[in-house]
């Protein structure tokens, strides 16, 4: 579909539509793949059952996969993809800098040095349960090193430039980088490295109901809140004086956008650890079909993102008997064609 | 502000408001970048706004947006302080083309013009809290000549149809002044002359950065001659632009003469003036 056909009332409605029946249709084909298959209609009647609409003749084989693994966890792929991929978009026109993902302030290293000091020293918190020491880790790192990137960026000024804080990223993510080298080679101990490395690619496999359901919020009100910002993020289209001029606070809309993508992203890291690619490619490919308008750009991107999560991780546990695919991998393995035929694009235009 | 009528144009004749700037000074760790400067754009006339490259014209005209808070000194449009002005209601008081305003974003002509309706819309967006929007963009798109081309993307356009959706974008914001920095640079002659010749036909309270003393002899009622972030000439281009300023400021034996075809002054030119830098 042309740009100017999706930018039409009914064309949009028709992507809305569409959209939205290719992800309820990937929850529903997911919720049936895996080391069992369980066919349409019995995803089907777990659900109606599970939701009060009758007496269905489920087993509690049937029950226990559908329910209590497959459909949190697929909760959770929405969700991650959704906030990886609007943070992608939001940022991305924020830094007015085709590169920016939502990694960009330091979020992810800043999780693996929380989750390394976890999984390879050992370091636990009194007072929490083992499965909740990672992903509280990781969080804490999070936002350490978000502070760290904030401090250096607003030194001397306080204007968050774009310039100014993607250096201060790559500077604590390098430092970050160190810290998780260091620890595991000096004390990683029998598998220790390759738990960590599966860990920085990512995983939804630890995603249980109760972790699911603070994604899924997270999502929510991650979007609720960029939408609030769509048209003040079109107006840096032009750059910073334009929208200074277009009577959009700059400095303060950059604060609430970076340290707002920045929370989401690192909820989603400590329960997901560092799902790659998503956010940097998915605002890509939707801007030719639905337009650079916030919008539509925001909404487009979250559907997308969450399609290609569901996608991912319904591979990264079927693709292997008994054995998880590390997802960042399989979103690396799409990620990098597209960037390559967008790159290519982008020089020929 | 009361007088804000359904008309982008309102015509020279309005009682438009006057630009003024008094003691504006601009430090830049500790090179002085603008001296104390003051001016008078008269309402509903263009005023040129002259001098060499790194005199100050880039920095005085994002003070005069309100964009940059100057050391000292203050601007006041129509009697009103600019920095006791919500943001949003200065943009919809002046508005700004920049110099070099470009982007990746593939934006549509009519999505460009579009954004200047941004101060006009509730803080959230929405278009219900601006329901003369859509006429406004029409109107300004029939105004700059791109009707025609509203649904074409920004990448597909020539410099001149760009700088005229961005002439586009300023006026959706219906403002009461409006600052041009440089418009013409990069375009070709015709281009030059028709962009200029259509923001006069405004009638609106006009500042131009130009680095064409032919074009701000032409176009221009009134001119400020900046040099060294210091005001050097202010006045009507004939009284202003002396043949002393031109050599003191620029460099050059030059002074303005009746065109020989229009009841106009224009640029003659010998050359760079002797031992001149």
């Amino acid at each position: 579909m042309s740009p100017q056909g999706a930018r039409s009332r009914t064309g949009r409605g028709l992507l809305v539509l569409g959209a939205l029946a290719v992800l309820l249709g990937s929850c529903a084909v997911a919720l049936g793949v895996g080391s069992v298959d369980v066919p349409v209609t019995r995803v089907l009647a777990v659900l109606a059952r599970r939701a009060g609409a009758g007496d269905f003749d489920v087993t509690l084989l049937e029950d226990q996969l559908v329910w209590q693994l497959r459909l949190p966890r697929i909760l959770g792929a929405v969700a991650v993809g959704a906030v990886l991929a609007s943070c992608g978009a939001v940022l991305q026109s924020l830094t007015r800098n085709d590169l920016a993902d939502p990694f960009l302030l330091g979020v992810s290293s800043g999780a693996g040095v929380g989750a390394v000091s976890v999984i390879v020293l050992g370091m636990g918190v009194g007072g929490l349960a083992a499965g909740a020491v990672l992903p509280a880790a990781a969080f804490a790192g999070a936002l350490a090193a978000l502070a760290a990137v904030l401090l250096v960026a607003s030194a001397g000024g306080g204007a968050l430039r774009p310039h100014r804080t993607v250096l201060a990223g790559v500077a604590v993510a390098h430092l970050c980088g160190a810290y998780t080298s260091v620890v595991v080679i000096m004390h990683g101990q029998g598998d220790a490295a390759r738990r960590v490395l599966a860990w920085t690619l990512g995983s939804l496999a630890g995603l249980r109901w109760g972790s699911a359901l603070v994604l899924v919020g997270a999502a929510v009100v991650a979007l609720v809140w960029f939408l609030a910002y769509a048209e003040r993020l079109d107006a840096f289209a032009f750059g910073e004086t334009s929208a200074r001029s277009l009577g959009v606070p700059v400095s303060a809309t950059r604060w609430v956008l970076m340290v707002g993508t920045a929370l989401v992203t690192a909820t989603t890291v400590a329960y997901a650890g560092a799902i790659g690619f998503v956010g940097l490619v998915v605002p890509h490919l939707v801007r030719p079909l639905v337009g650079s308008r916030h919008r539509a750009l925001l909404p487009a991107s979250a559907v997308a993102g969450a399609v290609l999560l569901v996608w991912a991780d319904t591979a990264a546990r079927s693709l292997v008997d008994g054995q998880e695919v590390p997802i960042g991998a399989l979103t690396a393995l799409i990620g990098v064609p597209v960037l390559v035929w967008l790159m290519a694009r982008r020089t020929v235009a | 502000m009361s007088h804000r009528g359904n008309c982008v144009h309102r015509g020279a004749h309005g009682d438009l408001p006057e630009l003024s700037a008094e003691g504006v000074t601009v430090r830049l760790g500790d090179r002085t970048v603008l001296d104390s400067v003051g001016l008078r754009a008269a309402g509903g006339r263009m005023t040129g706004l002259l001098g060499p490259n790194g005199s100050g014209k880039t920095t005085l005209l994002h003070v005069l947006a309100g964009l940059r808070r100057p050391d000292a000194g203050e601007v006041r449009v129509g009697g009103t302080d600019l920095r006791s002005l919500p943001d949003r209601r200065r943009a919809r008081t002046v508005a700004l083309v920049e110099q070099h305003a470009a982007t990746t974003v593939d934006l549509t002509v009519r999505e460009v013009v579009t954004l200047g309706r941004l101060p006009h819309r509730g803080r959230l967006g929405g278009a219900a809290r601006d329901p003369r929007g859509t006429a406004v963009v029409e109107e300004v798109l029939g105004m700059v000549g791109l009707a025609t081309l509203a649904e074409r993307p920004w990448g597909t356009l020539s410099g001149g149809e760009r700088q005229r959706a961005h002439l586009g974008r300023t006026l959706a914001q219906e403002p009461e002044v409006l600052l041009l920095d440089e418009p013409t640079n990069h375009l070709d002659l015709g281009q030059q002359l028709r962009f200029l010749s259509l923001v006069r036909e405004l009638g609106l309270t006009a500042v131009a950065a130009l680095h064409d003393l032919e074009l701000a002899a032409a176009f221009c009622d009134d001119v400020v001659v900046l040099d060294g972030g210091r005001v050097r000439g202010h006045g009507p281009v004939g009284a202003a632009l002396t043949t002393s300023l031109l050599g003191e400021v620029y460099g050059v034996e030059a002074s303005l003469a009746p065109h020989p075809r229009l009841p106009r002054q224009h640029l003659v030119w010998d050359g760079p003036s002797e031992g001149s830098r």
